[in-house]
């Protein structure tokens, strides 16, 4: 819009008179700009955002209406990665299932292991035996640094910032290697197993584990220095996309999402499982410190922060872990009785749930997966609204999400 | 305060919600219609389909406080030793014990439970539904709840006939429920009156039959894309 070339006659009625119609009619636009405002017609335009965008994360598809350079409306659009996981649930055996967890959030694999296994073991009865149940927590925590680290990377990356994400693969490539050594795969892993996990560590495993969490504390300060009190990050991320508790909690946001707008509920903490009312940790939450509680920094700063506590609880789980088995023995055609149960644990986005229901055969009348992306992506369009069309990407990025897992 | 869903249910006759009808243990859970209620009418119907298995003893060590407040409940129908195999399970049933309301009270007992003091679940965690059986009379409704001020969570459930399902939304209490409502509504065909956009959300919007029902058959063809 520039103020050469023709202007079209303004239109005679509307035209205000005094001064007060006049700032009714120019709104919130600066008073340099309207005189030249009130006699051009504006449109809302339609922005279509993806399913091929960089910083969808995937294929998720916005509709964005924007008003300018205001956004007045978004729409997502999910089911382009829609593989039929309940239906798969409901087809093959209980155990075949277990390597379709780890496609739906593929970037912390263990951890949805970990939510079907436990949901099967309570319908069956299965107890864990102890070192199993460390072992389990151990994969846990490293598989939600590992994802944590892609979300800091990748966030940067939506924003602008190139080199952060370089410094955060550097870190979670020596994670996979990890894992790579646990169960031969780098991503998909189908570790943790019904009844306990795959096989026991390698020798020195540990050893080198703790080693790595070494190296990682000392990388963790960079981080910080990179982007997380970068001036023009904090300007980017501070004030943007506010999400106030009480309406994360209408709408069922959890993990990150919810503790970013410093509600202090952690699944881990507060419905423990695993070895977790055994380990010393603090629930980080957001405190608004850069600018307003719930913005996009706070739910940022919570996934850094919590990478932290993950390497303290991972201390003390190398302390303490006990030698014995590390699975139960469960039959390979496993049979569960008929029973019905929930079971959510912390995954690295929220609260991960898997609802079992078996007829008491060797497989589920129903597997029902709660993916936190799902959820937490569904406040999407009241987050957007008013919004600069600049900071959508923000704001999607802050959500962390997976498509895998929206869509399942 | 309320935590286990006995104390839930407890509560809730206390002050007296219409449309719950009691607590439904984890096997009867898994089951169509436990109580009779939509079976079709021959004789007179038994108001619960109770049929005790001799051996099956109450569980002594339930997993979680929720599995506890089950073990008075009477023992799983179709337990391990029904089936003679060699299940790691002691004695069943496992899992949480549901809720179970009338369909028609949904909404109002949602509310209650959102907003009494004693109850507190300020969050609507998932609401899903199932298709038990092909041929059973009812698809099931799950709801799952979190209270984060009293720590606790129930399951709830409400069955609604085959023939109309129809259910009221929980979005006015739940904003939580949009996008799951439409899920649920799409996979089962579910119907969540006064759902404010009762779309299509993984599904295509042409998409045809409900996939997550048990007679659900798989298209040969879909725009030209051969499904086999």
């Amino acid at each position: 819009m520039t103020e050469t070339g023709t202007r079209p006659a303004p239109p005679p009625a509307p035209r205000p008179s005094t001064e007060e119609d006049l700032d009714r009619w120019s709104g919130e636009l600066r008073s340099g700009e309207r005189e030249f405002v009130l006699d051009v017609k504006t449109q809302d335009l339609e922005v279509n955002m993806g399913p091929q965008h960089p910083s969808t994360h995937g294929v998720l598809r916005v509709l964005l209406r924007a008003d300018g350079e205001i956004v007045t409306g978004a729409q997502p659009h999910l089911g382009y990665l829609h593989r039929c996981a309940e239906k798969i649930g409901e087809n093959v055996e209980f155990l075949q299932y277990l390597p379709y967890t780890d496609r739906y959030d593929y970037l912390s694999a263990m951890n949805n292991n970990l939510g079907y296994s436990m949901a099967v073991e309570k319908v069956a009865g299965i107890e864990i035996p102890e070192r199993g149940q460390y072992v389990r927590t151990i994969c846990a925590e490293l598989n939600r640094i590992a994802s944590h680290l892609l979300a800091f990377g990748t966030y940067g990356l939506d924003i602008g910032a190139i080199t952060p994400f370089l410094y955060a693969f550097r870190e979670r490539e020596e994670i996979l290697h990890l894992f790579e050594k646990v169960c031969g795969a780098r991503l998909t892993y189908s570790y943790i197993r019904i009844g306990g996990v795959f096989n026991d560590l390698p020798d020195g495993w540990l050893e080198e584990l703790s080693g790595f969490l070494d190296v990682f504390e000392e990388k963790w300060q960079e981080y910080n220095d990179l982007l997380s009190f970068n001036h023009i990050f904090v300007q980017r991320t501070a004030n943007v996309g506010i999400l106030p508790p009480e309406k994360a909690i209408a709408w069922g946001c959890t993990g990150p999402m919810l503790r970013g707008s410093g509600v202090g509920w952690d699944v881990r903490r507060d419905e423990p499982y695993l070895v977790y009312p055994r380990l010393d940790f603090q629930v980080c939450v957001g405190r608004g410190e850069k600018g307003t509680l719930g913005d996009c920094w706070d739910r940022y700063f919570v996934r850094v922060e919590e990478m932290r506590e993950s390497v303290k609880m991972l201390r003390q789980l190398i302390r303490d872990i006990p030698d014995g088995p590390v699975s139960a023995d469960v039959p390979r055609a496993l049979r569960v009785p008929a029973g019905a149960g929930y079971v959510g644990i912390e995954n690295p986005r929220g609260e991960l749930g898997h609802y079992v229901v078996s007829e008491g055969g060797k497989v589920a009348r129903r597997c029902r997966v709660r993916g936190p992306s799902f959820c937490n992506l569904s406040i999407l369009p009241e987050l957007m609204g008013g919004t600069m069309l600049a900071d959508a990407v923000a704001i999607i990025g802050s959500v962390d999400i997976v498509i895998g897992e929206t869509d399942r | 305060m309320a935590k286990t869903a006995a104390e839930v249910v407890e509560r809730l006759r206390a002050i007296g919600t219409p449309g719950v009808i009691g607590l439904l243990d984890p096997a009867q859970a898994a089951e169509p219609d436990p109580l009779g209620r939509h079976a079709p009418a021959k004789a007179v119907a038994p108001p619960a389909v109770e049929k005790p298995t001799a051996g099956a003893k109450p569980d002594a060590e339930a997993k979680t406080p929720e599995a506890e407040s089950s073990a008075e409940e009477k023992p799983s129908e179709k337990g391990p030793s029904a089936e003679g195999t060699k299940a790691p399970a002691k004695a069943g049933p496992f899992g949480d014990p549901h809720l179970y309301v009338e369909p028609a009270h949904v909404a109002a007992v949602l509310q209650t439970l959102r907003d009494d003091a004693e109850l507190r679940f300020e969050m609507l965690i998932d609401v899903t539904g199932i298709d038990y059986k092909k041929d059973a009379p009812v698809l099931g409704v799950i709801y799952q709840l979190l209270s984060l001020s009293h720590r606790a969570r129930v399951t709830l459930r409400a069955d609604v006939p085959k023939v109309d399902p129809a259910i009221d939304t929980a979005f006015p209490v739940y904003p939580a429920a949009d996008w799951h409502e439409r899920e649920a509504a799409e996979m089962f065909g579910l119907v969540f009156r006064g759902h404010p956009d009762p779309r299509n959300i993984l599904l295509a919007d042409d998409w045809v039959g409900h996939p997550l029902r048990k007679d659900y058959e798989f298209p040969v063809e879909y725009h030209g894309i051969s499904g086999v």
